[in-house]
């Protein structure tokens, strides 16, 4: 069943309301009204002409949502979400909602740029101001259009969800889902029904991907990322690195974010996923920030396959996500380094899960959580090993960091194993910024801000090393900026 | 260069020193002795400006001005080192790039331009090699597994690099072998300038038979009990201090 | 920023103020009880205890596994069959190996099938400075220590098994050291479970007065053939100064279901060494809850266990740092065979102000066969910042090399196995601050090697 022509008509007879109030007509860029509901879920298939099969999946993943409970047990605390009070379709950005030039944009947001040394031009693009061509922001040569050349040549697939949903459904629908089930939780099953765009990659055979993939390139196609759903297929002996977000701090009046991210890697395949995220944390009274609620999984289905995960999350008013693997395939390798850092009144419940099912298969966490001012940081984390992961191995070692008293950082790791010859390992420590040590380094002429942030970089290193170049210089540059102000 | 008027200083709400007075003029290298608890650290901790460390009365005055309201950082910037009796240990921050960070950070606030990446390298390992520290010491966690020779060594060589006007050794030859020290006092004598002044503080005497100092005092009770050449240390060691601990007068 | 989320989930994990299925035959029970001559002792105040803790048991209900500190030991279809209270006791044991390996003069409290025994008991004999007060002779005017301590249950969670004791409580022992005491000999309280059939609630109570010393041993032999539930509650409070050293075995019957409610809390400066060794049960928990109340206190909890055929041991602990300065120390070795379970959760909760506190937790577990399993849970709660906390958690087998080198000064492979694991639970056992209790709880190790291993 379509969406009813009723619906549509009373849609489009909302932005006629706007229309009298001198706004140009644009019958192209249509809103839906707040709410969730069967219409509009097709309402977001129609906008996108997805096929039938899409829609099916969408509305099946609806049906069930209504069944699920939102989960209550990480140690995060929020106000209950009204789930009818958002909006789940919103079209791109036009010309009119943009501002005319960084003068109109908020200086705090200015500022944050100019601290993580991002160029001019490129703030431009980031805070979407109009008539900003792509290619004009970087250097003569248009990166973009070379990106894309180079990448077709290899036979690397990278395109937006909505387009890989037209172009390659056979692709999609093997996939999509099989990793992180339609009913796995209760975000993902809201995310299988209202999901917005992502990015689908695909590594033919043999294929080392050529350059860094970044959803940095995504930034101007798509709207902002309520609910993403991004998709990576390493075929046999491929590689890929894979970026997502970026250092910037990303507002959207849209306060619920709910992704979901699925790899899948074959034989002597890899993926490397690395995400900074500042989403908007809330003002320093931890009012207005988002809430990101992200299901990452990533299925080692061939032998000798590896995944990484790497993160460095600093924003959000509520992070709550767990990166995990499902280590199928013999001797395959899960890695999970990241850096959690929460401030004012932030809170992360976030960690990983190892499952070791095949053998001989590894796994490594090294989790950095930083807390200050009225943060709570909590590392949640699972290693199990399965009746048959024979000499299977993991290593974990989650540091905490307690900046100031009024804070809290807590650990909670779930060690499970059934199989003797499986070696499991967890340390964890608790500790916090020496005032000798801040003294030592004002001594030797830093202030008291670099003194800390030196501190906690060398803290977080271990993590940092981990993370591709340009993200790893940026990152440092994040960690002193997320703790500003938070040692009095 | 530097000129203390009747210091007193209380630290958790005890007072440590209690009217300590002491003149320091560029080029000259004082010693300052005294028993333990006497308030050498205290002194030490008190002229870098650290927290906690409360002057309820007296005056510090550094090159011509009031330096107490200063915070640790610029009085570094202003030309003030001082050398840690225990240095401590930056886990996942390398000695290079703690020293190139602090060393800009000085330059900048004093104005200067800072340095770029290769020509620090030059710099450093220059001075390094001066003190037989290696490469690899550079690239290590600063202190972090050190033994305290090499802890103390590298303290000489932060103070090579900062180049400071009044450099404050605080027991510098505290828990260091008979060689280490050497390598230790003849750094510090390289260092040696008509501009620069430098404190050092020590329990024994063996170390001013290397750096051999132009004024010798005795810290006990808080306060300077006696000032006098470099016989004075010798005289020290002979006796030791229980003179001084019951002869200093409280007011 | 903390607003409770309005949304409740539509499964609700808690039962209505009526008891669910499998509930209510115990409150069945409780109501033949609290009617009956059995339940007379100590007049008002206690029926009013016990039938507070009734209401606050029919809230909560059994614990399952879809509750948090339940997730690995799902406890309530274990419930389904209702015993009931002991009825008479039976024959004492003899002898038991434990009992001979001890050392000498030692004060003993005895209790057959959940009855205190008198004649087997040395209370006419006590040490000086204590003073025991069986639960069956509380009366109205109980003194202050046995009135305001027994109700003292401090939790934030629900514990429904301390509650259904209170209301089911039918003996146990009161002891208090008075102050100063250095109690002269160990007391040991043995729990001979040797005819079953029955649910046993048996509740304690330890006070140490301030600058006391002193040892309490525990010790439950099960030799029943029928099924039994010994579900005991212990509270120690250790007043400034007090030095408490605790030590258990527990080696119930096969086929038993043993539950070890333990609440300790310790005032400035006093000390616990608690250890305990689990080998016996069909079904075990303990569930300690430590509280460090005052400055300076320290704590010490220690354990091995060693399971075989379908056991299923959970260790679970939450060590309460309120106050500043305090140290505790959390050690678990253990060695899992055949299909048998090990559970370990042990949580270290740091208060806000609980400043310059340092603590470690250790859990190592061996798996000696394919179907044994391990889940621990090392969970660290810090709300302080100058605080050393650090916790470690390994799961494995025993060292090849290890093995190697032995096999090669001449040992066989099951002999060299024997000693590594001997040496691995021994480990923890020299951890006993009391010396004289070593040697039995390492004879105990042993003897379970010769039988399993």
């Amino acid at each position: 069943m379509a969406a009813s022509q009723d619906t549509i008509d009373e849609v489009r007879s909302f932005d006629l309301e706007n229309y009298k109030y001198g706004f140009v007509t644009d019958i192209e860029s249509e809103k839906a009204p707040k709410g969730l509901n069967e219409d509009i879920v097709r309402f977001i298939s129609d906008k996108k002409n997805e096929p039938q099969w899409m829609l099916d999946w969408r509305l099946k993943a609806f049906e069930r949502w209504h069944e699920m409970v939102e989960p209550k047990w990480a140690k995060v605390h929020y106000p209950a979400i009204d789930f009818q009070d958002a909006y789940y379709y919103a079209a791109p950005k036009t010309d009119e909602d943009r501002p005319d030039s960084l003068d109109e944009v908020d200086p705090e947001l200015l500022k944050t740029y100019e601290k993580l040394g991002i160029p001019l031009k490129e703030q431009e693009l980031l805070a979407g101001v109009k008539n900003i061509a792509v290619d004009v922001v970087f250097d003569s040569v248009s990166v973009i259009t070379t990106f894309k050349e180079t990448l077709a040549e290899s036979g690397v697939i990278f395109c937006p969800m909505s387009e890989a949903v037209q172009k390659y459904p056979e692709l999609v629908q093997k996939y999509l889902g099989s990793v992180v089930p339609v009913t796995d939780n209760f975000y993902a099953t809201l995310n299988s029904a209202v999901f917005s765009d992502g990015s689908f990659v695909y590594l033919p055979e043999g294929v080392r991907c050529p350059m860094e993939l970044s959803t940095y390139f995504r930034i101007n196609e798509a709207e902002t990322g309520q609910f993403e759903r991004t998709l990576i297929i390493a075929d046999k002996g491929s590689y890929v690195s894979y970026l997502e977000g970026c250092t910037a701090p990303m507002r959207d009046e849209n306060q619920l974010h709910a992704a979901v991210v699925e790899l899948i890697v074959m034989d002597d395949a890899e993926i490397k996923y690395s995400t900074v995220q500042n989403w908007y944390p809330g003002d320093v009274n931890g009012k207005g920030g988002i809430y990101n609620f992200v299901t990452k999984r990533g299925d080692c289905r061939g032998r000798n396959s590896k995944i990484s995960w790497t993160q460095v999350e600093t924003g959000s008013a509520i992070t709550w996500k767990y990166p995990s693997c499902i280590l199928r395939g013999e001797n395959s390798v899960g890695e999970f380094y990241s850096i959690a850092i929460t401030n004012n009144y932030q809170q992360a419940d976030t960690g990983t899960k190892m499952i070791h099912l095949g053998k001989n298969t590894r796994s490594r966490i090294v989790s950095k959580g930083i807390s200050a001012g009225h943060a709570q940081n909590t590392y949640r984390g699972l290693v199990t090993m399965h009746p048959k992961a024979e000499n299977a191995r993991n290593h974990t070692q989650c540091d905490s960091l307690l900046i100031g008293d009024k804070c809290g950082a807590h650990t909670v790791p779930y060690i499970e194993s059934r199989n003797p010859s499986a070696i499991i390992e967890h340390e964890a420590t608790t500790s916090k910024l020496s005032e000798e040590q801040l003294f030592y380094c004002r001594q030797r002429g830093l202030s008291q801000e670099e003194a800390i942030a030196l501190l906690v970089n060398g803290f977080c290193r271990d993590v940092l090393q981990k993370l591709p170049m340009e993200f790893a210089v940026e990152a440092q540059k994040l960690v002193s900026i997320s703790l500003e102000g938070s040692v009095g | 260069m530097l000129e203390i008027k009747d210091l007193h200083v209380e630290v958790d709400g005890k007072e440590i020193l209690k009217g300590l007075s002491l003149s320091v003029k560029p080029g000259e290298v004082h010693a300052i002795m005294g028993p333990n608890g006497s308030g050498k650290s205290t002194l030490s901790y008190v002229l870098a400006g650290r927290e906690g460390y409360d002057i309820t009365s007296g005056s510090v005055i550094f090159e011509g001005h009031d330096m107490t309201q200063l915070k640790p950082e610029e009085r570094a910037a202003k030309g003030v080192f001082l050398a840690f009796q225990y240095p401590l240990e930056i886990p996942g921050v390398t000695t290079m790039t703690f020293l190139r960070t602090a060393l800009n950070a000085q330059q900048k606030a004093r104005g200067e331009s800072e340095l770029d990446a290769p020509s620090f390298l030059r710099l450093i390992r220059e001075k390094a090699r001066l003190l037989n520290i290696s490469d690899d010491m550079l690239k290590r966690s600063l202190n972090t597994g050190f033994s305290g020779g090499e802890k103390k060594r590298n303290e000489i060589l932060q103070m090579m690099l900062f180049e400071p006007k009044l450099a404050i050794l605080d027991e510098t030859d505290s828990g260091l072998d008979i060689d280490a020290m050497k390598i230790v006092a003849e750094g510090v004598n390289a260092l040696r300038t008509p501009q620069r002044a430098m404190l050092v503080i020590t329990h024994y005497q063996r170390l001013l038979d290397y750096i051999v100092p132009d004024v010798v005092h005795v810290l006990a009770n808080g306060r300077i009990a006696k000032s006098g050449d470099k016989n004075l240390a010798l005289e020290l060691e002979r006796t030791g201090y229980d003179a001084f601990v019951s002869d200093a007068v409280l007011p | 920023m903390s607003v409770a989320a309005k949304n409740k989930p539509a499964s609700s994990l808690r039962l209505a103020a009526t008891a669910g299925d499998i509930e209510q035959p115990y409150v069945d029970l409780f109501n033949r009880f609290i009617a009956s001559d059995r339940a007379e002792f100590g007049g008002d105040w206690v029926r009013d205890l016990r039938r507070g803790a009734m209401n606050a048991f029919k809230r909560a209900g059994f614990p399952h596994k879809r509750v948090e500190a339940w997730k690995y030991t799902d406890f309530r279809p274990h419930m389904r069959e209702t015993f009931d209270l002991p009825q008479a006791a039976g024959e004492p044991l003899t002898s038991h190996e434990w009992l001979s390996s001890l050392p000498n003069d030692i004060c003993n409290i005895v209790f057959v099938d959940g009855h205190l025994s008198p004649a087997l008991s040395d209370l006419d004999a006590l040490p000086s400075g204590v003073e025991v007060v069986p639960l069956t002779q509380l009366t109205s005017d109980s003194p202050a220590w046995i009135q305001d301590n027994l109700a003292r249950v401090e939790s934030d969670d629900a514990r429904p098994l301390i509650d259904l004791n209170t209301a089911l409580m039918h003996d146990g022992v009161l002891i208090r050291v008075s102050q100063g005491t250095h109690v002269s000999r160990p007391i040991q309280l043995i729990f001979e479970n040797v005819t079953g059939g029955y649910q046993s609630h048996i509740r304690n109570l330890l006070i140490a007065e301030s600058d006391t010393q002193l040892s309490l041993i525990e010790v439950y032999l099960g030799t029943a053939d029928q099924p039994y539930w010994m579900n005991s509650v212990l509270q120690i409070i250790g007043n400034e100064g007090a030095d408490i050293r605790h030590y258990k075995i527990q080696s119930e019957a096969k086929n038993a279901l043993h539950v070890a409610n333990v609440l300790v809390r310790l005032e400035k400066n006093a000390a616990y060494d608690g250890f305990h060794l689990t080998e016996g049960a069909a079904l075990s928990r303990h569930d300690g809850h430590y509280t460090l109340a005052g400055e300076g206190a320290n704590l010490t909890v220690n354990g091995v266990y060693m399971l075989t055929g379908r056991q299923h041991c959970d260790n679970t602990t939450i060590i309460d740092h309120t106050a500043p300065q305090c140290t505790s120390r959390e050690i678990f070795h253990g060695v899992l065979t055949d299909r048998s379970r090990g559970v370990f959760q042990g949580k270290i909760h740091v208060h806000p102000h609980a400043q310059k506190t340092d603590g470690y937790q250790l859990s190592k577990a061996i798996l000696l066969s394919d179907k044994a399993e391990i889940d621990a849970k090392p969970e660290l709660e810090i709300y302080a910042d100058d605080v050393k906390c650090s916790h470690g958690a390994t799961a494995g087998q025993l060292d090849e090399q290890a093995i190697f080198y032995l096999r090669s000064r001449g040992l066989s492979v099951a002999q060299a196995k024997g000693v590594l694991i001997e040496a691995f639970l021994d480990d923890v056992i020299d951890t006993i601050k009391d010396a004289a209790f070593r040697e039995p709880f390492k004879q105990t190790v042993s003897r379970w090697l010769d039988r399993h291993a």
